[in-house]
């Protein structure tokens, strides 16, 4: 085995045994040092400080689909800006044109997705308010939609 | 690089551009749906026009193009890595084709959202979208034909299936629609993963993402007698191959078909049934001939196990469509299962590319002009037998065989017109369907797969089992339902189609003529064009192959 | 050997993660599961994509290819859950095997 590789090894070996005894001490050292004083609240998932609300496994809502979507899409559309600004500068304005005609054409469904209220938390298209949808009293996602309304 | 170089790539000619104008007029009429739906509040007139005039736009673009033989283009070739589109008449003459279907399919569905059936309600109200994913995945099938280069070939098949899935389940209240787009989805997903992981693959191996340049490097190694790597080549041959075969629904990639063909709307299945299938063979003869025509003295003898694999795929595909059409009783799955057979019979001829003809040097092979007309003849048999089965679930509702019972009474001319697609989907004398096939056949007889023809025979005798099941309930079978009230431009189109099919049956020497013509000028964008550039290019790169192939390939500098 | 990383584990990590994929893809029976996989194999072909750039061709095409592998793998994963969610309230679940009423 070449030198540097066997160093290499040596140093990773020596990293992850620090690594572990730190931790390893820090825990040995509290359980000797603090009170156990035990309380079922203490095991009780932590959120914000807030009580929690019901199980944790509940239905989303469907307006995070959307909401996620849209994110995704105009996000991922960055990822194709990339490559275009590392070499903007030596493409020039013709480079300009050619990413303006691209985001042109997302920019037409960018306006689609706000003329039909796509980007609205509360959706209101054909005269129709979307808070009447059905969401279930014990829902704790449909309680914490209702009161953000 | 030198910056001139690199603004010459940003900003492409007007020339250049000019010569992809149908693609361009494809993204306009889909930007111009999305306009139109935002000053109009989704009027869904207005989208069907601008989707009409979308397509009769592109297709004289296209046409224009066809006609006037302008020379093959092969074009945005950044330092000789290959081409990224093409624009030749093979490609031309595929979005025509695209374009006569859309306005088929348009047609269907102006005519199907007066109807009082759930379907057309959805119809009625997400016009907009229906049309913006129905462009979309023409956009993408004409991508499919017209490109070598590996990337755009994937970026096409995408493009053409996320709208497909997307129209799949437009019935949104619709249990049987919300399975077979599920299906569908999880299906192509999971065929086109395993494509492009075959696409990285081959990319690695050869170092490039020009077609035409892999075929090359084959054809050296293999005159170089390497069999190093070719456990590693076959399994990404295979793996690119399945995204293809997906697409044309061969065997054993064909479970999504009688599925999806059953669930969509039946404008969704009378689109998919055509032109998926069609652009799924327009992009497998142009993958494989651009690696068989690339180096001019390309082994043949070397890919007779490629041929054979497509012959038993061809022979499977087939024989399973027939067999599993027998016991159809839905008319959507069975004109699925039908659908089937035929991609069969086309992958026939798409066997047989290999075997040498007594055509000259830069001619087209046979198998290209079989299966163009082939595909003529299929869209007018497939938009002919759809529309009928449209208008009778129009009126009742249903799409069971039983629907048909006793047409000839309810509705005399529709009865005909479906007897006579009937039969020449078949593959009865003298009509289109007929004609079409003998010309396959003889393409695949000369190209020396006897036992292949053998199987084609023996298929269209079971096939004239189910097809006859039909007609028997159309003249045979009366148990008094009501008469159809069929509109009269439906009834127009599918008389059209019938004519088309018995003037075909007559005329099919000119329009192979034509064919003939149209295939030729594949060879000569793969020839002329490419290949030179992409010799030189790919010379330092793979050093000892090469030098291999100059030796023995003349044409290349 | 160790310090040098080169093309071979780009292509060991690449054929776990296909294997991986191809797995989640055979076993799962709920549909994301099933995508789940699916985007472990469009990775998979990335980082044989961006090896192969990096290492073989020294051009850039290969690393584009990945990047317009990650844009379909968004395109495809926001239309399939769009279908999921679709058959969800048709059916009321997304079990792969429920869907059963096409067949023949």
């Amino acid at each position: 085995m070449d030198r540097p590789g066997l160093a290499l090894i040596v140093g990773l070996i020596i990293f992850i045994i620090a690594g572990i005894c730190m931790a390893l001490v820090a825990l040995v050292i509290g359980k000797f040092l603090r009170t156990s004083l035990p309380h079922p609240e203490k095991d009780a998932a932590y959120e914000c400080g807030e009580p929690t609300i019901g199980n944790s496994w509940v239905q989303f809502d469907l307006r995070f689909y959307v909401v996620a979507l849209v994110f995704l899409i105009f996000d991922i559309e960055m990822a194709l800006f990339y490559p275009w600004a590392v070499v903007y500068k030596d493409a020039g304005i013709a480079g300009l044109w050619d990413m303006l005609f691209f985001f042109a054409v997302l920019v037409v469904g960018f306006a689609y997705l706000w003329k039909f209220g796509y980007l609205d938390w509360v959706r209101a298209t054909h005269g129709q308010r979307p808070s009447n949808r059905k969401i279930s009293a014990d829902d704790a996602m449909g309680r914490a939609a209702r009161g953000w309304q | 690089m030198p910056q001139s170089m690199l603004a010459s790539m940003w900003m492409p000619s007007a020339e250049e551009l000019s010569q992809l104008a149908p693609l361009f007029a494809l993204v306009a009429t889909i930007v111009a749906l999305l306009l139109a739906a935002m000053f109009t509040n989704r009027n869904r007139n207005v989208a069907a026009s601008i989707v009409t005039l979308g397509a009769i736009g592109t297709g004289l673009l296209a046409w224009k193009r066809l006609q006037s033989g302008a020379p093959s283009w092969a074009g945005f070739d950044p330092n000789g890595m290959g081409p990224m589109l093409i624009s030749d008449t093979f490609s031309q003459f595929f979005i025509v084709l695209a374009c006569v279907f859309m306005l088929v399919v348009t047609a269907m569905w102006w005519l199907g959202q007066k109807s009082d059936l759930p379907d057309s309600e959805v119809h009625r109200m997400d016009a907009t979208e229906f049309f913006v994913l129905f462009v979309g995945s023409a956009f993408g099938m004409s991508l499919m034909v017209s490109t070598t280069n590996l990337l755009m070939i994937i970026l096409a098949v995408e493009m053409a299936s996320l709208p497909s899935y997307g129209i799949t389940a437009f019935r949104k209240k619709n249990r049987v629609a919300a399975e077979a787009s599920m299906k569908y989805v999880l299906f192509g997903a999971i065929t086109s993963a395993i494509m492009i992981y075959g696409a990285s693959l081959l990319y690695g191996y050869y170092q490039t993402l020009d077609l035409a340049t892999i075929g090359m490097k084959i054809a050296a190694d293999m005159q170089a007698g390497a069999t190093t790597g070719t456990l590693f080549l076959s399994v990404a041959v295979f793996a690119f191959m399945v995204g293809i075969a997906f697409k044309v629904s061969a065997v054993p990639f064909h479970f999504w078909c009688p599925d999806v063909f059953q669930g969509a709307s039946i404008e969704v299945t009378t689109w998919l049934s055509v032109a998926s299938k069609a652009a799924g063979l327009g992009l497998m003869l142009r993958v494989l001939s651009v690696i068989i025509c690339a180096p001019s003295a390309f082994p043949v003898e070397a890919f007779k196990y490629v041929s054979l694999a497509i012959a038993i795929m061809a022979a499977l595909t087939c024989t399973v469509g027939n067999l599993a059409a027998y016991r159809q009783m839905n008319l959507k799955r069975l004109l699925a299962y039908s659908s089937i057979a035929h991609a069969g019979y086309m992958l026939m001829a798409v066997a047989i590319l290999w075997s040498p003809t007594d055509a000259g040097i830069g001619a087209a092979h046979p198998a290209f002009s079989a299966i163009v007309s082939y595909i003529i003849v299929y869209l007018l048999m497939n938009a002919g037998a759809f529309f009928v089965v449209a208008m009778v679930y129009w009126s009742t509702g249903s799409e069971s065989i039983t629907a048909m019972n006793g047409l000839i009474r309810r509705s005399p001319m529709l009865a005909v017109c479906m007897a006579i697609i009937l039969f020449s989907l078949v593959g009865m004398p003298p009509l289109g369907g007929f004609m079409a096939k003998f010309y396959l056949l003889m393409a695949v007889w000369k190209g020396g797969l006897y036992w292949l023809v053998v199987i084609a025979v023996l298929n269209t005798l079971i096939s004239l089992y189910y097809y006859a099941r039909i007609v028997r309930a159309m003249i045979l079978t009366d148990d008094g339902l009501p008469e159809i009230s069929a509109p009269m431009s439906g009834q127009l189109i599918v008389a059209m189609c019938t004519i088309g099919i018995i003037l075909t049956g007559v005329l099919l020497g000119p329009m192979k003529e034509i064919a003939n013509n149209n295939a030729s000028n594949l060879y000569a964008v793969v020839k002329s064009d490419v290949a030179p550039r992409t010799a030189s290019a790919a010379g330092p790169s793979a050093a000892t192959p090469n030098t291999e192939n100059a030796d023995t390939a003349p044409t290349i500098p | 050997m160790l310090a040098t990383i080169g093309l071979q584990h780009y292509l060991i990590l690449s054929a776990l993660i296909f294997s991986l994929g191809v797995l989640c893809m055979a076993t799962k029976r709920n549909a994301i599961g099933i995508l789940i996989g699916v985007e472990l194999v469009l990775n998979s072909a990335n980082i044989n994509l961006v090896g192969f750039s990096k290492y073989q061709t020294g051009k850039g095409d290969g690393q584009i290819f990945a990047v317009f592998v990650i844009l379909l793998a968004a395109a495809e994963a926001a239309l399939a859950i769009a279908i999921f969610m679709n058959f969800y309230n048709n059916v009321r679940t997304i079990d792969v095997d429920r869907g059963d009423e096409l067949r023949g």
